[in-house]
């Protein structure tokens, strides 16, 4: 009963948690000016990181990234069409993650069922960082990867308040009305992005 | 620097929802996102687009896509790709060989390539959210030879944005050796801001940082005078109008023989334009807000004198000297007349002349002594008056000399002797 009961504690902390995050998305990327993410990704990574924690999940989207890099240059010049070519990476550096989870099992022992969704969503941000690449730079792509993965870790925070949780357990609703008038409000500011205003300073300077 | 000088400059927020949200209905947003669909309204619309040779939307008709269907020189792109991302540029036929051609890097490409890459089109790659797309064949535009030295493999084209049929900004983007002959900014392209009073160029940026030369070169960025300049602001609101978006920037490349051409319009512009030209745009569509610019004429007008003339004003700074064009207006101060009138400014003559029976009329009659003036038909002798007038501003003391030009298109010439102080710009309108 009483596992029972912690289990219910933890999804409903989990599903009251997510105005929380979305909220916090919201907030980088219209006041802040973080760019090039929608909600989705960083939303999913935030959840992977709390589930499978932020070192295995950094340490795993590091390996993989590396890892389908490394594929990624061996296929370039063949002549195949873009999504089997990004299917082949991720099906390579899912069997290379796979193997080093067989040689290094203690990694693998905490991760549950859902952990492992956790994983596969973290390989499969493989093919975003590819379906990225023909659009724009290796550097670029790097800062998109470090940027989600920056949100994800402060949601991860977030969530290991412990106050935080007594809140969102205690106060949904008002947590969720709080989340409903801070996004309603940033859709509303007109004014600039704290990113903007190193981005346009030569033209401020020149006034 | 404080917060209040980020008040000229136009965020992405404000963009989205003042200009883009307000202005720009979404059935324009998709069509303008549409290029096969963009040309071919304004085509019909007269304005000048690249020719539009094939349209590939199914599997099926690329598979029967015979290699002498195709021209000798083309762009494949995609019809909903962004950012230059799917271009494909192909030269020239390689002579002698059947279904191999040259890209712009020199590369060679064979019919495979180009059907593998259409492939990729179709299936999404290069569109927004990876949705199904089409792709195009259309003319390959010829680059300008005065933009050899300054555009990198591939063609420069000059983004203008224009609000209310008002050209409000506006910026030269050329391709470079990291953009790979693409004149997108994202990719690595320079954006060089252009004077809207006389498209000349001012300060340029790549990758938002503010440089002075082409990378690797000596090429200076700035002062190059960007050709046809009112006949691009002209089709750049042409194409604004046509759009029906209220907000738009208008890409138009110089083609060699046939001039400015509209290569795409977009809708949610982009914001480096301010950092490359370093003034706010926030500040400037706020001026146009609520004007009724009723002709294509008055919107060129109304760009040219409220968002130019910065580079005049630093050489006037520079050499302490006042531009003015050839013909201008002058006011006679002389016993307090205060009288405006057209004159032509003459560096051929030493002295300033007025027609006789004007002078008279007008009351600059205190003479003062006779000169003898050589002209084309030869010596003669005229009588020198007191004037007092200003020209541009500056009081100038002096004396005109009394001539016949009663059946002349300007009563009054002004000589060298009056233009000290002065720089004469031929180009300069009045």
């Amino acid at each position: 009963m009483e596992v029972l009961n912690n289990i219910t504690t933890t999804s409903l902390l989990l599903i009251f948690l997510l105005p929380v995050i979305i909220t916090l998305i919201v907030f980088f990327r219209q006041a802040v000016g973080l760019r090039g993410f929608g909600i989705d990704v960083p939303l999913l990574l935030s959840y992977s990181f709390i589930i499978i924690g932020p070192i295995f999940g950094i340490i795993l989207l590091i390996v993989s990234l590396v890892l389908s890099n490394a594929f990624y240059y061996f296929f370039k010049n063949t002549k195949l069409l873009h999504l089997p070519k990004v299917g082949l990476i991720i099906i390579l550096t899912s069997f290379c993650i796979g193997l080093l989870g067989i040689l290094f099992p203690y990694y693998l022992i905490n991760i549950s069922l859902s952990g492992i969704l956790a994983v596969i969503f973290i390989l499969s941000l493989t093919e975003r960082f590819f379906s990225l690449r023909t659009h724009t730079s290796f550097w670029e792509n790097i800062v998109y990867i470090v940027t989600i993965s920056f949100i994800a870790i402060i949601s991860y925070l977030l969530f290991s308040i412990e106050v935080l949780r007594a809140v969102i357990l205690t106060y949904p609703l008002l947590v969720l009305v709080f989340c409903v008038i801070a996004v309603l409000l940033l859709g509303n500011w007109s004014g600039l992005r704290i990113a903007e205003y190193y981005r346009f300073k030569e033209v401020a300077k020149n006034k | 620097m404080t917060l209040k000088d980020y008040d000229t400059i136009l965020g992405i927020n404000e963009r989205n929802l003042r200009y883009v949200g307000e202005y720009n209905a979404p059935r324009f947003i998709r069509t303008a996102n549409n290029k096969i669909a963009t040309k071919k309204l304004l085509g019909e619309a007269g304005i000048s687009v690249p020719e539009t040779y094939l349209i590939i939307r199914r599997r099926e008709t690329l598979a029967s896509l015979d290699a002498a269907a195709l021209q000798n020189s083309f762009v494949i792109k995609p019809n909903k790709g962004f950012g230059g991302m799917g271009v494909l540029i192909v030269y020239a036929k390689k002579k002698g060989v059947d279904g191999v051609w040259v890209k712009s890097n020199r590369n060679k490409i064979t019919m495979v390539d180009i059907k593998n890459h259409i492939m990729d089109i179709l299936d999404g790659t290069y569109s927004l959210a990876q949705k199904q797309d089409s792709a195009f064949f259309e003319e390959r535009i010829k680059l300008l030879p005065i933009f050899k030295p300054l555009a990198y493999r591939g063609i420069p084209d000059i983004r203008v944005i224009v609000f209310n049929r008002v050209p409000v900004m506006a910026e030269l983007r050329l391709p470079t050796k990291e953009s790979n002959g693409k004149a997108n900014l994202h990719l690595g392209g320079i954006g060089v801001g252009i004077d809207m009073a006389n498209g000349i160029t001012t300060n340029a940026i790549q990758h938002d940082q503010l440089i002075d030369y082409i990378p690797e070169t000596r090429t200076l960025l700035a002062g190059f005078r960007i050709p046809s300049w009112k006949k691009i602001l002209e089709t750049a609101i042409a194409a604004q109008t046509m759009s029906s978006l209220g907000y738009a920037g208008v890409d138009i490349a110089l083609d060699r023989d046939k001039g400015p051409m509209v290569l795409e319009v977009n809708a949610r512009p982009g914001l480096a334009i301010q950092i490359a030209n370093l003034s706010g745009l926030r500040d400037r569509l706020e001026r146009i807000k609520g004007l009724k610019v009723k002709t294509i004429d008055q919107g060129v007008r109304l760009a040219q004198d409220l968002f130019g003339g910065e580079i005049e004003q630093e050489l006037e700074e520079i050499s302490g000297k006042k531009i003015v064009g050839v013909i201008t207006t002058i006011m006679i101060t002389q016993n307090a007349l205060n009288k405006e009138l057209r004159a032509k400014l003459d560096t051929g003559a030493y002295f300033s002349s007025i027609d006789r029976e004007l002078a008279d009329s007008l009351g600059l009659n205190q003479f003062k002594r006779t000169v003898k003036v050589k002209s084309s038909l030869g010596e003669e002798e005229r009588d020198l008056v007191d004037v007092n007038f200003i020209l541009d501003g500056r009081p100038i003391n002096t004396q005109f000399s009394l001539a016949e030009r009663g059946n002349l298109r300007f009563p009054v010439i002004i000589g060298r002797r009056d233009l000290r102080g002065f720089l004469v710009d031929p180009k300069k309108l009045h």
